[in-house]
């Protein structure tokens, strides 16, 4: 286990305390500032102040607590260490009562037979708290300690405001931490894919397919595209009862070992390239089967973890150890991720979404978005999981578009990363509510900061879709010169330029522009061109606040922004005026935690 | 039901079944979501240790880790903030949709996945692999002759009441 020592965390500490000197105008009203003048004893080695106002310094403040808090598994660790994969649950085993074991102690339970689950969410949700809590407890005291740290964490969508002031008052009141950010994992996925793996902000769809269920998620302009947002009702868990149940029908009855059939699920099951072909092939008897495998059950006495069989040596298996077979089973379990029909879902699959969700996006965007699909979460571990989306989403999908699926080296810690990497990014400074903020302003700010759906409006999107369909660019295009759609988009290569793409539904606005030409310059080609101008200038005016962008000014906006917060709800004047204004200091990467802010490119709340 | 299952082939089979009462709609319906409850459950079996009072008591902090020095009395029992909380799942959707609804927000609801336009596949209930029959009582499938007998003498719905 490494935390920091003592003495690193005093020395980081300093860092900071005299970091936050710089922005007096910031912490003079603060009540605590007693105690920050207290720490501020030895600060010789001082970042200078210009470095930190850029945005892609990398942040030396103390080491955060980054918690990925799943509804099966919490990927925990400092930011500064590799995370730890644990149970973020309680258990009970037959052959032990009395004793409850939390998150990883099961590792020191013997006899994992009949293993009861007591899981802390419902649907995702955080729900028994009388679980949560021991669990955080014992996390926190156990594995990584929070006291008096940043904390980076995730929630779901829609996290539900009770919910977040439970969170509140257990992270601020009881564990004391210093401050806080949540943001959803696809949030922290998206932040660690733009930064880290392409290396440039791009539109990009997360996949999360995770224990309760698969969500799949668009950024446009490095934001939530909450309407193009779908979630399906299968995850590990569905997949895991799901193979329960078939073993126990036709081999062994199963029923109530969900943690043993779990393993076998991870050991054994792949999604198909060929699901016709591979069924096929397991309905072959003998050595042409090539799908048929033996796996042998843990006994809890010799064998703690259950394994497949290699092929010949059946001789050293144990007396008594039970076997199981495993033919179809191996991959039509996973394929309900592909196809929830199989099991009479009238659901939509993993492919069928994300094509769904890309049609609910601007035309624009698009082909970028099928670029950027990123498969994250525990089922995408399934081996073929990444080449079946892209198989899959390809079929679906004009040929001449690009079709790209990452799959990060490890989808289930990826979000993590992301979190780690935000946090080590000088923006977490402004992302993140402290505790005196928190004691100051209460639950309610935070529930702002951190829910970017509650600035959401559904007639927007709507109205801003009717502007971003009429493409200026493409207009310009088609206006001054004579190519026809085919020459302009038939033999697109979206590689070379991503920015000028159009889609079939573009072909009204062919339609309009060709009248309009036609008829001379009327009305609404030229407002039409004056949106474009005018969304250009704002990029840029974007641009050049982020690179000098000013902390200080940022926190008092923050704090007006926070003041102006009765006036903005009610009145819709207001609301426009202090968004204009933050919009400012917006900057395009950290877009998506921004949960105030306006979307400059879109002209609306996204 | 004790006519042996080699008597009746073919026709014979078929005048057998129409015989059967034939499981309505909303039985299937039941059968269905009582499958999906199993399939979403976190466990199958009931809690084996329910009526034993657990020992509350969080594990001792690990040595290696800096001591804590979070006062005593700031710690609260989980019971405290699952009395706070005194929610149940529904509930918070329900508010979520309304509060979405009054301010034009969009909601946890919004996320929810359209019917596939796929067309559905067919599997045998027995074996796993693809099927082409219909059990006419109940309305699960099966492959073949193996597994219509094996469907008839398990999950059949002919014997739910
Ligand atoms: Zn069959
Ligand atoms: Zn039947």
């Amino acid at each position: 286990m490494s935390s920091p020592t003592g003495q690193e965390s005093g020395m980081f500490m300093s860092i900071e305390s005299k970091r936050l000197k710089i922005e007096p105008k910031t912490y003079s009203r603060r009540k605590s500032d007693k105690n920050r003048s207290k720490r501020n004893s030895n600060s010789d080695d001082l970042p200078s102040p210009s470095k930190t106002s850029k945005s892609k310094d990398k942040y030396v403040g103390p080491p955060s607590v980054i918690l990925d808090n799943g509804s099966y598994t919490a990927k925990i660790g400092m930011s500064n260490n590799e995370p730890k994969v644990i149970p973020n649950c309680m258990m009970k085993v037959k052959s032990e009562r009395k004793r409850l074991f939390i998150s990883n102690q099961i590792e020191e339970c013997r006899d994992l037979s009949g293993l009861y689950y007591l899981l802390p969410c419902e649907k995702g949700y955080i729900m028994k708290w009388t679980v949560q809590k021991p669990v955080w407890d014992y996390i926190f005291n156990n594995v990584c300690s929070v006291e008096d740290k940043p904390v980076v964490m995730t929630q779901p969508l829609y996290n539900f405001k009770a919910i977040q002031e439970i969170t509140d008052e257990i992270f601020f009141e009881e564990y004391e931490i210093k401050s806080m950010f949540r943001a959803n994992p696809t949030d922290l996925a998206k932040y660690e894919y733009t930064n880290n793996v392409v290396g440039k902000q791009t539109s990009c769809i997360i996949v999360d397919s995770g224990f309760t269920c698969t969500t799949v998620v668009p950024y446009i302009g490095g934001k939530k595209y909450y309407k193009g947002i779908k979630r399906i009702n299968v995850g590990g868990k569905l997949l895991t009862n799901y193979l329960k149940d078939i073993i126990s029908y036709r081999q062994l009855h199963v029923m109530d070992e969900t943690y043993v059939i779990n393993q076998v699920k991870e050991d054994t099951c792949y999604v198909s390239s060929d699901f016709k072909q591979d069924m096929r092939i397991a309905g072959y008897s003998g050595e042409q089967n090539t799908i048929v495998k033996n796996y042998v059950l843990p006994d809890f006495n010799t064998i703690r973890r259950g394994y497949v069989q290699q092929q010949g040596d059946t001789s050293e298996i144990a007396e008594g150890c039970q076997i199981l077979r495993l033919n179809n089973e191996r991959f039509t379990v996973p394929e309900i991720l592909f196809y929830p029909s199989d099991i009479g879902m009238e659901s939509m699959g993993i492919p069928e979404t994300i094509v769904k969700c890309i049609k609910l996006c601007p035309p624009k965007e698009q082909p970028l978005l099928a670029k950027n699909i990123v498969v994250i979460g525990g089922n995408a571990n399934f081996p073929g999981f990444k080449e079946r989306v892209y198989s899959d989403v390809r079929s679906y999908l004009p040929d001449h578009w690009t079709v790209h699926v990452y799959k990060p080296e490890n989808p289930t810690t990826f979000a993590w990363k992301g979190g780690k990497s935000l946090s080590e990014d000088s923006k977490i400074k402004s992302l993140l509510i402290t505790k005196e903020q928190y004691e100051e302003r209460g639950s309610s700010y935070t529930y702002e900061r951190f829910s970017d759906w509650v600035h959401t409006q559904k007639g927007d999107d709507q109205e801003k879709n009717k502007v971003s369909e009429v493409k200026p660019a493409a207009e310009s295009i088609l206006r001054n010169s004579n190519f026809t759609r085919f020459d302009l988009f038939g033999k697109h290569e979206p590689e070379g330029e991503e920015d000028c793409v159009v889609v079939e539904e573009s072909m009204e606005v062919d339609k309009t522009v060709t009248k309009d030409s036609a008829g001379g310059n009327n009305k609404s080609s030229e407002s039409v061109m004056n949106v474009d101008t005018a969304k250009d200038s704002k990029e840029d005016d974007a641009e050049v606040s982020n690179s000098g962008r000013d902390l200080e000014t940022y926190q008092e906006e923050v704090e007006e922004y926070s003041n102006n917060k009765t006036e903005r709800s009610s009145s819709k004047t207001a609301k426009t005026t202090i968004n204009a204004r933050s919009s400012n200091m917006d900057t395009y990467e950290t877009n998506c935690f921004n949960s105030y802010d306006f979307d400059v490119f879109e002209n609306t709340y996204i | 039901m004790t006519i042996s299952k080699l008597t009746l082939r073919g026709s014979a089979r078929l005048k057998e079944s129409e015989k059967r009462r034939i499981v309505d709609e909303t039985s299937r319906k039941r059968r269905h979501r009582k499958m999906m409850e199993i399939l979403e459950a976190d466990n199958y079996h009931e809690d084996p240790h329910a009526d034993l009072v657990m020992s509350k008591k969080i594990p001792k902090f690990d040595d290696n880790l800096e001591t804590r020095t979070r006062s005593r009395k700031k710690e609260k029992n989980p019971e405290y903030y699952q009395t706070k909380f005194r929610k149940h799942i529904l509930q918070l959707l329900e508010e979520d949709r309304v509060e979405a609804e009054y301010t034009g927000r969009y909601s946890y609801t919004d996320m929810a996945c359209e019917d596939t336009d796929s067309p559905y596949r067919h599997f045998c209930a027995v074996c796993g692999f693809f099927s082409q029959y219909v059990c006419l009582t109940c309305g699960m499938r099966y492959c073949g002759i193996r597994c219509m007998d094996m469907h008839m003498d398990t999950r059949c719905l002919k014997w739910a009441a």
